[in-house]
């Protein structure tokens, strides 16, 4: 007893020095060591290369053990474009996969790390830059998988997933896109790609559906090779730039799974970002002085003015607005963390194209603030269950048709309900965002049309069908039991 | 005889300059030694070594937000920025922090 007292009053006595001490800043020297001249200044903090160094893999490490609470031994997949963030992510998860020199038996945090990267270059160009990036992926050590983009447009297996196609476009009605599940098709994979991001008219939508299709590519990646860790890049700068971009396109609602700390929304899958708290400025610099060396793939917006899509003038604003206000970066990407939203909620479907969760009454919402059409087709209530139910109207389906969980996946493209027979309105089953893309491109097809150009228009790939299928299954069903069903609540 | 200065480029600042990566350049006499600073540089860079449009590197008279400098391998914001006097084999590094370069 007496000696922890002693402890606690002599604790008391020293606290105040000690904390003097750490906050004594000596001029010309690194802020945290106070030996070294600084060489950074972060935030307006001064480090020497040594510290600076030490607060990065601090950071990383301190993030990556708290996305992954989950058991060591799991099977880790990174995101590798090749740009900085990536190869800074490639260059610390090898440092830490490194058994411990002075404690052997330390198990590691994962039992394999493979690299996946995705090859943009159908829609980018800049195929000649791939060798380039397999060279510094593989010279880590870790297996490299290389996944063309195209392959989102194939089944898992590697068979040809057919495509969705749009059936005729309307410049009076920008609320319908009509697609049609076509199960063969000339197209190659990679001209559907082309097709698909070629056939939206605004950079945003083409921004925005490039970066679904990426994240789907890694999504399966990851499954198919049983990881249960995803690892993207994304650097803070980045972070609160598409915290702000999505906030501004309506997709504030799936910001918890975008930024804050719900990581498992994916089923089965953990996503990590690790260098959530290291802005882009500190991985350029720590980079330059690891000698790490990085592929330049262009952008959609490289070199474009700043108001060519939404992302590209939240960048400019954020990073001008950094420059005179260090702290900019990292207060969005904190207030976003905290930020939820009813996404977690039963009602919540996903969304069959972004799979991010789509908010109750969306469609309520926008019917009640647009002026979309100009044709006189009222507003419906609830244009889900609308066009659900002209669907179910027209073709009633039986219990042997594929809505029906019994049936066999295989047999969907023969059933009554499944885009293979008629073309589906798919918008009202997207979330807000996405509906966008598709207004967007129904906006542009049917411009398109109109001057006789029949190959601007949009093709998406085959999942975003079947998963809408697989939704008005299920709701045709829940419709038809409904009476049988016992309410939670009684 | 002018100042020797080593440039760097990387991160998609290469795009701007001819695709070099490295150049080191003799500045001419009217950067006088011990009074130049970096702000004399910048301009005399993006008339004379840039290849591509202009405000993609400068806006006003400083680099555009986004540009990192690093001079000799230190941050320029704890060199004096654009005040910077610039010496003889200084080595001036410009990486684009953007998206896309």
């Amino acid at each position: 007893m007496c000696s922890i007292e002693e402890e606690i009053q002599t604790g008391d006595a020293e606290t105040p020095s000690i904390r003097s001490r750490r906050r004594l800043v000596v001029e010309g020297l690194c802020h945290k060591c106070k030996q070294s001249p600084p060489v950074v200044d972060m935030k307006r903090v001064m480090y020497c290369k040594t510290c600076f160094k030490e607060s990065v893999v601090y950071r990383f490490r301190g993030n990556l053990m708290r996305a992954t609470k989950i058991a060591d031994g799991a099977k880790a997949l990174v995101a590798f474009s090749g740009g900085a963030s990536s190869r800074l992510l490639l260059h610390l998860l090898s440092e830490f996969h490194e058994p411990d020199p002075s404690n052997l038996r330390k198990k590691r945090k994962f039992s394999d790390v493979l690299i996946c990267h995705v090859d943009q270059s159908a829609v980018l160009g800049g195929e000649d830059k791939e060798a380039e990036v397999r060279r510094i992926g593989e010279k880590s050590g870790f297996p490299y998988l290389h996944i063309p983009l195209e392959s989102i447009f194939s089944n898992d297996d590697g068979s040809d997933g057919g495509a969705l196609v749009p059936v005729g476009f309307d410049l009076a009605d920008t609320v319908t896109l009509k697609m049609v599940h076509r199960v063969t098709s000339t197209l190659s994979p990679v001209a559907r790609l082309r097709r698909s991001i070629h056939g939206l008219g605004k950079m945003t939508a083409k921004e925005d559906l490039l970066h679904h299709f990426t994240m789907r590519a890694l999504l399966n990646t990851a499954r198919k090779e049983g990881c249960n860790v995803l690892i993207l890049g994304d650097n803070a700068t980045r972070m609160a730039i598409r915290i702000l971009a999505l906030t501004s396109k309506g997709g504030g609602f799936g910001l918890p799974i975008e930024v804050a700390g719900d990581t498992d929304w994916f089923e089965g899958l953990v996503v990590a970002r690790p260098l959530r708290d290291v802005l882009s400025k500190e991985v350029a610099v720590y980079n330059q002085y690891t000698d790490l060396d990085t592929v330049v793939m262009p952008a959609l917006t490289t070199a474009m003015p700043a108001k060519s899509s939404i992302d590209r003038m939240t960048e400019e604003f954020l990073v001008g607005l950094q420059r005179d206000f260090p702290m900019t970066v990292n207060t969005v990407v904190r207030t976003a963390a905290k930020v939820t939203s009813e996404h977690r909620a039963k009602t919540v479907m996903r969304c069959p194209m972004c799979g991010g969760p789509i908010q109750d009454g969306t469609n309520d919402w926008r019917s009640g603030h647009t002026v979309s059409q100009l044709l006189s087709h009222a507003p419906s209530s609830d244009t889900t269950s609308e066009a659900l139910s002209s669907t179910s109207n027209t073709h009633p389906c039986s219990t042997s048709c594929a809505c029906a969980p019994t049936v066999n996946p295989e047999s969907t493209s023969t059933s009554c309900c499944t885009p293979a027979d008629q073309p589906i309105n798919i918008i009202p089953y997207l979330c807000y965002p996405c509906q966008n893309i598709c207004r967007d491109a129904q906006e542009f097809g049917a411009t398109a049309a109109k001057k006789g150009i029949d190959d601007a228009t949009v093709i998406l790939p085959a999942y975003v069908g079947e998963e809408i299928t697989m939704r008005k299954g299920r709701e045709w069903m829940k419709k038809e039991i409904e009476e049988f069903l016992i309410d939670e609540e009684d | 005889m002018g100042l020797t200065i080593h440039l760097q480029f990387s991160g998609g600042m290469e795009l701007l300059f001819n695709n070099e990566k490295e150049k080191t350049v003799t500045l001419p006499d009217t950067f006088t030694p011990a009074l130049a600073t970096l702000k004399d540089l910048l301009p005399w860079m993006r008339d004379n070594l840039l290849s591509e449009r202009a405000e993609l590197f400068m806006q006003g008279d400083t680099v555009r937000p986004g540009i990192l400098v690093l001079i000799n391998d230190a941050d320029w914001e704890l060199e004096g920025e654009l005040e910077y006097v610039l010496k003889d084999d200084d080595t001036i590094v410009f990486i684009s922090t953007l998206h896309g370069g």
